[in-house]
This record gives structure tokens, sequence and C-alpha cells, in this order.
């Protein structure tokens, strides 16, 4: 029976904190009898026959025929299926995709279906290098898919490919995938990692267009999702949800086949990341302290590929399959079971650990405003009732937020930070003065539709992401970064955490309370 | 340099040894010491050789408390204008020749877009002209230094990065595509207030196909790569001090007489950010060698008590 999550009082005795900087990590004591620390719940156990509960939830779906009785000969059926930015880090083969896909496969070939097309239903993420796709499909489905053109990424910049299927009441434009919108059959393939994933993001976000992503991809919806992983406190997803309807008013016929994955994040030698530190062994110390010295030596650039090479052991603990509505229903529940922890009330700071990756750097460089996204967006997002921190409060981050980029992915970011941040970083100023020229450049659309960079927009996304955040925070504090890249973000430079606190003095006063969320493994907390 | 004539009259001197400094007949009538397509009065009597005041073993230079200057090269001071704002006049006049020399490629352009590397005294002062004399121009600066940066802004210049921002910039404002290292388009001209091989190839990449780059930082020795200039049909032009502008209406002005305007306009005596006495000159070149990373603009001798002493 794995242990729940658990919140952790400091005191004389705790032992320094582990507290992930990028490709690295520190030890961190927190101040005693005013300082607790939130750990995720160990892992639950994986289904131990996947494959048969896959098959299991296509033959008995929510809220829907079963998957056989969708099929028909001559049929036009389209599988898509989220992209690379899921799940965190890569799992080790086969990727749960790979297995929904095959039994949609052969479900499909049972009932004679040969027009079958799979999309990566990357919106405007970067496209999937080869290697990512056949890692997330298997081999056996590229091969037989990629080479006749059936096997695709989704592609928000071609006018062919697009079709506006109408607008909610509220005026949101609803455009996706031509081929799913005209199929007989969609059925999305999810991998749930965190609450905020799947239900009718999957169609309405994963295949769609800057035409519709900006009605919930903008500061005002974005900063009233409270948060991203309550989805009905989350102005975001209702905004999905509303598409979600037109969508089915309009005929397209939906087959939403969600999963949901433990908390197994890191393979040996790194498990000791999972692990809380009284626990650690004497293995263990000696592991994070020659990993961490070693790393201190580690060129970056091999620091990255060393992480980035890591293939997770979580592995799948359900599959629901349906009706998108009732299916992340259940989804939401396993995850949350999964997922939550209980906390009592706010505190005066948030700490936390930024790690070496999030959605949008699989296999690439973790630049600063991806920093402020997974800090701002994500972490402090990981919570249902309230933020860990208070209004007014200070949120503390450690990564070396290097003013370095990945040129090949993130093109736009580059020019986001070095003429839109060097101007304001207030997310309503740059909506409005610079975001429709970066989604309508030509160059990024190009670099977008025909190499592996992510859309012109996609840094104004990130920034968004984080609004609530910054709304909600007097100020940021990230530990150990680039002096004039944190300045660049609005944040605050200091070299340790003792100086961090120092200056988050001036807003929290000298005994100020502390949270610090150690993330991850992934986890939400249940403020109460 | 700036100084008074024996008679008390406040003058700045523009220091080019024109065609009646030298004795010669002028090009055309009223023609400025630097108008003219034929240079023979630089290398013939009856002034040794020497193309400024400065450079010229007949006249001496403005590091003296005296030296000679031919009347075609003064420039009466307004009265009421400072003389930390008089002694910009002549870099400004260097500034808005550049500036005019861009006019040509922007003939009939609807949203004309000019770059300008570097924001050193020269590069600021260019970036004065365009705003004051090249109209509906939009201005793009790479600039190192913060102050250097604010100084660009206030001076009208529109975006103001980094120096290895710029072509970035350029490329955003222009909506254009990236082959290799060159932009597809690009500004319709640049002027190169730099004047090195990195800056002169920088300007390369980012002028558009059938541009002008105005060259006004001195190159020397230079190492180019000139595929691009080859392939995109570059212009490229030197810019050299002052003389007579044709102005985008058709009409002519001295430079001279465009530089008074711009300085009092501008408010350029802001840009004079230290004074040595000559005695100092080690100090004073140091000082402006290393301006930029200094917080300085332009350095100048002040000679006014040293005047008064002898």
């Amino acid at each position: 029976m794995p242990r729940p999550g658990f919140v952790l009082e400091v005191d004389r005795n705790t032992p320094p904190i582990m507290f992930w900087r990028g490709e690295n990590f520190s030890l961190e004591k927190l101040p005693a009898g005013r300082s607790r620390v939130i750990y995720a719940p160990e892992p639950e156990k994986a289904l131990d026959d996947i494959d048969g509960a896959i098959r299991h939830a296509l033959l008995n779906p929510y809220d829907h025929d079963p998957l056989p009785a969708l099929l028909f000969p001559g049929m036009k059926l389209t599988i898509a299926f989220d992209d690379v930015s899921l799940p965190l880090p890569p799992m080790r083969r086969p990727d749960i995709r790979q297995r929904v896909i095959e039994a949609v496969l052969d479900l499909a070939a049972d009932a004679g279906v040969d027009d079958v097309h799979i999309i990566a239903a990357l919106a405007l993420h970067r496209r999937m290098t080869e290697a990512e796709l056949r890692h997330a499909v298997g081999d056996r489905v590229y091969d037989a898919f990629a080479p006749r053109g059936l096997l695709y990424q989704h592609d928000a910049e071609d006018p062919e490919a697009l079709e506006y299927i109408g607008a909610t009441p509220q005026g949101e434009d609803v455009e996706i995938n031509k081929r799913a919108a005209n199929s007989d059959l969609l059925v999305y393939v999810n991998i749930n990692l965190v609450a905020m994933d799947g239900g009718w993001k999957s169609t309405a976000t994963g295949l769609s267009s800057y035409k519709s992503l900006q009605h919930h991809h903008n500061p005002k919806t974005m900063e009233a999702s409270r948060s991203f992983m309550d989805q009905h406190k989350s102005e975001l997803h209702k905004s999905n949800w509303r598409m979600g309807k037109v969508l089915v008013d309009s005929g397209v016929k939906v087959f939403q086949v969600e999963t949901t994955m433990n908390t197994d994040t890191f393979p040996k030698p790194f498990d000791f990341l999972s692990k809380r530190e009284w626990e650690w062994n004497a293995k263990d110390r000696a592991t994070f302290v020659g990993v961490s010295a070693a790393l201190k030596r580690t060129p970056t650039r091999m620091a990255r590929n060393i992480f980035h090479g890591i293939e997770a052991p979580h592995q799948m603990t359900s599959v629901q399959a349906g009706e998108v509505g009732a299916v992340h229903k259940i989804t939401t529940e396993n995850v949350y079971r999964q997922q939550l922890v209980e906390v009592q009330g706010q505190t005066d700071i948030l700490t936390m650990g930024i790690p070496y990756i999030c959605p949008y750097n699989v296999n690439s460089i973790m630049n600063p405003i991806l920093v402020m996204c997974m800090g701002l967006g994500y972490l402090f997002n990981m919570y249902r009732g309230m933020p860990l921190v208070r209004e007014g409060g200070v949120v503390i981050m450690t990564h070396p937020t290097p003013w370095d980029f990945n040129p090949v992915h993130h093109p736009s970011y580059i020019d986001f930070f070095e003429q839109v941040l060097a101007e304001t970083t207030d997310p309503y100023v740059m909506s409005q003065k610079y975001e429709k020229s970066f989604a309508e450049d030509e160059w990024y659309k190009h670099l977008y539709r025909t190499g592996n960079a992510y859309h012109g927009v996609h840094p104004f996304y990130m920034w968004y992401w984080g609004s609530h955040g910054m709304q909600h925070c007097s100020r940021v504090i990230i530990v150990g970064g680039n002096v004039k890249a944190v300045r660049r973000l609005g944040f605050t430079p200091a070299s340790t955490m003792d100086d961090a606190f120092e200056i988050a003095s001036d807003v929290v006063g000298n005994t100020p309370t502390i949270s610090h969320i150690h993330a991850p493994p992934l986890m939400v907390c249940d403020v109460k | 340099m700036l100084g008074n004539l024996t008679d008390g009259t406040r003058v700045v001197i523009e220091p080019v040894l024109g065609h009646a400094a030298r004795g010669f007949p002028l090009p055309f009538p009223g023609a400025a010491p630097g108008d003219g397509d034929d240079y023979a009065h630089l290398a013939l009597p009856p002034l040794e050789p020497g193309i400024q005041t400065g450079f010229c073993h007949s006249t001496g230079g403005g590091w003296s408390t005296s030296f000679l200057a031919h009347e075609s090269q003064l420039h009466h001071v307004p009265d009421e204008m400072s003389d930390e704002t008089a002694v910009m006049i002549e870099p400004a006049a260097g500034g808005i020749h550049s500036a005019l020399l861009c006019w040509p490629a922007l003939v009939g352009v609807e949203n004309p877009i000019v770059a300008v590397l570097g924001a050193g005294t020269m590069g600021l002062c260019a970036i004065a002209g365009l705003r004051r004399y090249v109209p509906g121009v939009k201005i793009l600066v790479g600039a190192r230094y913060p102050h250097q940066q604010a100084l660009a802004r206030s001076l009208g210049a529109d975006i103001v990065v980094a120096p290895d921002e710029l072509q970035r910039a350029v490329r955003r404002e222009v909506g254009c595509h990236v082959v290799g290292d060159y932009l597809t388009g690009g500004t319709h001209a640049t002027i190169d207030a730099v004047g090195n091989s990195k800056s002169i190839e920088s300007c390369l990449r980012i002028t558009k196909p059938r541009g002008r780059i105005v060259l006004m930082g001195m190159p020397s020795e230079v190492s180019v790569d000139l595929t691009g200039l080859w392939h995109r049909e570059t212009h490229i032009v030197g810019s050299y001090t002052y003389g007579t502008e044709t102005m985008p209406d058709g009409s002519r002005r001295r430079t001279f007489d465009l530089a008074i305007d711009t300085v009092a306009a501008c408010d350029m005596a802001r840009m004079v950010s230290a004074t040595y006495p000559l005695d100092d000159y080690e100090d004073a070149i140091a000082h402006a060698a290393s301006a930029g990373r200094r917080g300085a603009v332009k350095v100048v001798f002040d000679l006014r008590s040293t005047k008064e002493k002898h």
C-alpha cells in the first residue's frame, strides 16, 4: 500500500531539503518551526495487465457504444494522440500511446476499416522528430503509417487542413483539424499526467489553431483559472468545454481514451530524488553527493543530455474510454487519488526547485521563459482550493536560469525575451501590443510548419500561464540564476537561499512561514 | 572645434580643407569645403598635403590654443548657444550627412526602415539626423551600453537593442525570413557607425537586397566575405564629413547649418560627458578610447582657461 502524500513540519532535527536546480540540485536548510515540506504520495501500483485494461476500456466505454460498434468498413477513422509534451519525463517503451493505438488499430482491422489517419495533436507545439514519434507510437505503427503519409502532425497553420466548426455563445471560434472534424470517428488517445490534461482540452486545444486558442490562452482567462488543476474553477477549462459542446453539436464524434500514470518518476540511480530526505540511506546520500559534485564539473550540454536521456519508470494506473465528459470525470478522480495531498492553510513564502524539464523543453533547453512558466505557471498552480502561498506573498525558485535558448525549438522565444520582456512583463500589455505580430510572423510560421519550432505566439502563452501567479505574489526571487536573465524576467536574483529569505523579508517580515513543494514527483495540494 | 576669432567672434570650424581654403576654384557656386568630385586640390600647393585642419602642417590643429583657418571653414555660433552645445556641431554634421546619404535608398518607399550599428557619438548623431531630416523613417539601433541605448531612444530611435540582437530585431520589424546568416529582406539602408569587419558583415546581412549601406565609421583594413554583397547587389557608400546636402524635398542645405539647428533642438550638450585640459591629454585619450564602457559619449578638450593663461 503506497503511502499518501505528507506534510513535514520542519524542526531542528530535519535534514536539509533537496531542491532542484535545473540539471543539478542542492540541499537547503529551511527555518525550523515555521517551514513545512510537502511530499507527493508514493507511486500507486501500476495495472498488472495494461493491454487487457486498454482492451476492456475500449469494449466497455462510459456513456458511449463500445468501440467495435462504431467501426465499419469504408469509414474514416482518425486517431489523435498527445504529443511529446507528455508524459514527463518520457516513459520507457512501450509508451502508453503505442499500446492504446495498437489496440484501436486491432479493432479497426477486425472491422475492416482501412481509411485510418494518425495525427499528433500538437496544437502550436513543435513538431516531433521521427525518433520522438517512434517512441510515442512504436516502430510497428510508425513504419506502417508514416511512410504512406497516414501518420503525421497537426499543422495549425495549414488553412487547407483546418475546418471552422462554429462559435460558442461567448463568441469563441472553434476551428480544428479538418481530417479529424470530417472523420466518422475521432479516437483521442490521451495521457493524463496532471489534472489539467485531457477532457475537451484534448481535441479543442490539441487539434485547434491560433484562431481558437486565443480565446482561452490569454491573460484574462489564465489569470481567472484558479487553478488549472481544478477544472471547475478554471476558465481555461470552461472555455474548452464550451468548445467541446460546439464540436458535439456540429456532429464531430469523439471517442476519448484517457490514461493516468503513477508518480514513479525517476529510475535508478536517480530514484533518491523521489525519496524523503530523512529516509535516505547511506547509498542515497553517497549518490546525491557523487552526482551533484559530478554535475558541477559537467559541461551544461552534457548534463542536459544526461537528464534528458532519463526514461521514467512511471506506468499506467487507469484507462477509461467513451464520452469525453464522462471519461474525464473518472480520469480526474484517478489523478487526484494519486496526486492529492491535503495541506492546511497558506504560508508567506512558497519555495520550489525548478527541475530540468517542463512540457516545452523535452530534449531541449529550459530557457528563462520556461523557468518562469514552470514556476509560476505549473508548480504555483499545483493546488486545489487556494494557492499554497498567501496573496501578496513571495515565491522563491531555485534554477540557474541561463540566458540560453534552443534556436531550433524556440526561435520566437529569443525575440520575445529580447524585445517584449525588455519593454514589459505585463501580460495584458504584451498581449495587446505584440501578440498578433508574433502569431502572424511568416518566418515563425515557416519554422513551425517545416522545422521543429514552437509557434511564434507560444512564448506569450507561456508568459500568460504564469499570470495568476504573478498577479497573486508580490515578489518572485530566483536563487542561483543568471542575474541579467532573472532581471529581464522582472524577478529578483539571489545568490543563496538565505539571501532570498533576507530579500523576501522586505515583504513578509523576518519570520515568515514557508511551504516547500517537493516536486517532482508531481502532486496537487488540496489547500484547506 | 569651437573657438574665437581674433575679433572675439565665436565660431566652429568645418575642418575639411576644401577648394576655397587651398585657393582652388569652387566646384560649383556656394560649394562647401567637402563638396566636389575632384580631390586634386588635396595634393597640390599652396598648403601642405592634408585633408583636414589638424592633419595639415600648414594650418595647425585644434589641440592648441591657436591655429589657422580659412574663412570658408568658419561658422558663426548663435549667441544663445552654450559652448557645450556648439562643440557638438561638427560631429552632428557628420551624422546628418550619413543620415541623408540613406535617402536615395528610401525614395518612394512607403515605410522606410534604417538601422544604425553603433551608438557612440557618431551613431547617435546619425540617429538625430535621421529623425530630423528623413521623413517617416523607422530607426532600429544596435547599441552596446545602457546609456547609449537611452540616448538613442531619446534622439528618436524606435527600437534599440544590443548589437547582437539587431539582426533579429530587423527581421521581426521587416517580417522577412532567414537564409543562412542573411535575412531574406532587411533594412532599406543601414548606417555603419562602427567601421570594422564585423560591423560591415552585419550590415550586409541585415540590409535588404539592393539596399544601401552607409559606411560612416572609418574602416581602415577589413576582412569581409563579400559574397552577400555580390549576390544581393548591395550598395555600399562611404560617408566622409559633410558638405552640401540634397534634402528629401529637393532643396539644398549646408550640413553645418543643419547641424547648428540640430544640436540646439536635440540638446546635444548632454552628450559631452567629460572635459579635459590639454595637459591631461593622456587621460583624455584613455577616457575617449573607453568612453562606452565608462558611461561616456563625447570627451572634449577645454582650452578656455588655458587660453586665458597665455
